[in-house]
């Protein structure tokens, strides 16, 4: 085999590679919405569950995935931009630095059941929250705080040192320097993580499952203390749980979470593009 | 008009890390003059600038001892803020760096952080544009992004930009070496034109600038002072050796 054929085969490999990456969430997503597609309509939509969940709709699992992405946002973001600004612009080499970083690398390590539990040990529990939005907020809202630390740290990390150097030589304060060039010009990276973060959070199943998830509520929640349906704790429990369920509705709620995630990653990527494009440098 | 400000350092010295990069400096710096300092690469000569703004405490490393007395008033002293202090020095960088902003933005950055000139910010604006001959260029495309400039366009702009927080003390680290010939001759003129306000200090490479520009001349050898004076005598006569072959050097 000359060098030129072993090239060619080496390129040709690495490209199948490429594309094979690219081919199960083809297929997922067509398998998804081929078998889903049929089940959404405005009653689907905008239902309550009936008849044991095999006929209505599935709103309350909306509303309840919806708010607890807020709660997550809520309780996460401006936790984790602080560390995030204080690990890359202030952290020493001291213990608590050492602390921080120790603690962010094994919060991202720890399964989401572990996390389910925790949450039910201590916010249901402990601080006696109840099965509610607020203690399953807060469960997610850890969880999602490593990601969304380590992407800010590596966005603020970006910003060039020089626009630093000019803004404190114009005789701004560390803290000034910070809130007008570097934030504004890691937001890009800091919303990818956010969103990478938020997108997990609403797609997780085993973290509600003590803290917060309904089995069957057929009503709203009326309170942050009140427990709420959620679109992944209620796929599982129709695809495994309810007999005799029809398919169609499975796939459709599935689609629609699905949906709920993608349109969260379209949202950060059209933000990310539009404050990319304001800032020229 | 500014205030006229003095500059006096004393026994000045800079590590990073174990690196001795300069050494035991003396002299002052007078007011109302460009002062350049010149040298060869690495000699200190930056890091001597930057000392004189409390920016190369920010260096990795670094350590520093002795005094830099700005109108009597050490900057280093524990109790100095150094933010005010920054204030009244301005920079002037290598290269250009506008900050990632519209052309008005980026004059008015320094007085919207002091909260200076609140309702007439756009006089303000326009009066430093025109100061460094950049308003008649720009005038229609304030709230353009300052990084569509030309390079020297640029710079002027920064220039503009140090001006507006109105600073004593004006210091410029190589600033024309990025430009072509052309935009450096537009700012070795308006240093000119500026130093009946401000005492300027200035780092260069280029020692025929140094003759154009200064009126006073320190000249680093690695690390240290060796030769200080009016830009007359020190390029006219040097006393010591070493300022002799490095002026010769350069001129053939």
């Amino acid at each position: 085999m000359t060098r030129q054929q072993a090239q060619k085969i080496a390129v040709s490999a690495i490209t199948a590679a490429a594309g094979l990456v690219v081919l199960p969430i083809v297929l997922v997503i067509v398998y998804i919405i081929v078998m889903g597609a049929g089940a959404i309509n405005w009653t689907f939509l905008t239902a309550l569950p009936s008849e044991g969940m095999t006929e209505g709709g599935i709103m309350p699992a909306i509303l309840g995935t919806v708010i607890l992405t807020f709660g997550t946002a809520i309780v996460s973001i401006p936790l984790a931009i602080g560390a995030a600004v204080y690990l890359a612009e202030y952290a020493q080499d001291n213990w608590l630095t050492r602390a921080v970083r120790l603690a962010i690398v094994n919060l991202a390590g720890i399964p989401s059941i572990v996390y389910g539990l925790f949450g039910l040990g201590a916010f249901v529990l402990f601080l006696k929250l109840g099965t509610s939005i607020i203690a399953g907020s807060l469960t997610l809202g850890i969880m999602t705080l490593p990601v969304v630390i380590s992407t800010s740290e590596e966005a603020i990390l970006a910003v060039p040192q020089r626009f630093r150097m000019v803004s404190l030589s114009l005789g701004a304060t560390k803290l000034q320097t910070i809130r007008h060039q570097v934030l504004p010009q890691a937001l890009p990276g800091i919303l990818t993580g956010m969103i990478l973060g938020l997108s997990r959070a609403a797609g997780e199943t085993a973290t509600l499952l003590f803290t917060v998830a309904a089995f069957y509520l057929p009503r709203l929640p009326q309170s942050l203390f009140d427990q709420t349906m959620a679109l992944p704790y209620h796929l599982y429990v129709i695809a495994t749980q309810v007999p005799n369920m029809p398919l169609t509705i499975q796939y459709g709620t599935a689609l629609i979470l699905l949906l709920i995630v993608l349109s969260l990653t379209l949202v950060a990527s059209v933000v990310r593009t539009r404050v990319r494009r304001r800032r020229e440098w | 008009m500014a205030e006229q400000s003095t500059l006096q350092i004393t026994g000045w010295n800079v590590w990073y890390g174990g690196f001795h990069a300069l050494r035991n400096i003396t002299a002052s710096i007078p007011a109302s003059q460009i002062t350049a300092i010149v040298g060869p690469s690495g000699c200190g000569k930056s890091t001597l600038l930057r000392s004189l703004n409390r920016l190369v405490e920010l260096e990795e490393g670094a350590r520093v001892q002795g005094e830099v007395l700005l109108n009597g008033q050490n900057i280093y002293a524990p109790e100095a803020d150094v933010t005010e202090i920054r204030t009244r020095i301005g920079l002037l960088a290598q290269k250009p760096f506008p900050l990632p902003m519209s052309i008005f933005d980026n004059v008015a950055y320094g007085p919207r952080l002091h909260g200076l000139h609140r309702g007439h910010l756009a006089d303000v604006v326009e009066q430093r544009l025109r100061q460094v001959h950049l308003w008649d260029e720009v005038k229609d495309r304030l709230k353009r992004p300052a990084a569509r400039l030309s390079v020297g366009q640029q710079q002027r702009l920064c220039l503009a930009r140090a001006l507006a927080v109105d600073p004593d003390l004006l210091l410029a680290d190589e600033s024309t070496s990025a430009l072509d010939p052309h935009s450096a001759r537009a700012v070795e003129d308006l240093l000119e034109e500026l130093k009946n306000e401000y005492t300027i200090v200035i780092v260069t490479h280029n020692l025929g600038q140094a003759e154009r520009l200064a009126d006073y001349v320190l000249f680093l050898w690695l690390g240290e002072l060796i030769e200080v004076g009016p830009a007359e005598r020190v390029f006219g006569q040097p006393t010591h050796d070493l300022t002799r072959s490095y002026l010769e050097r350069r001129f053939g």
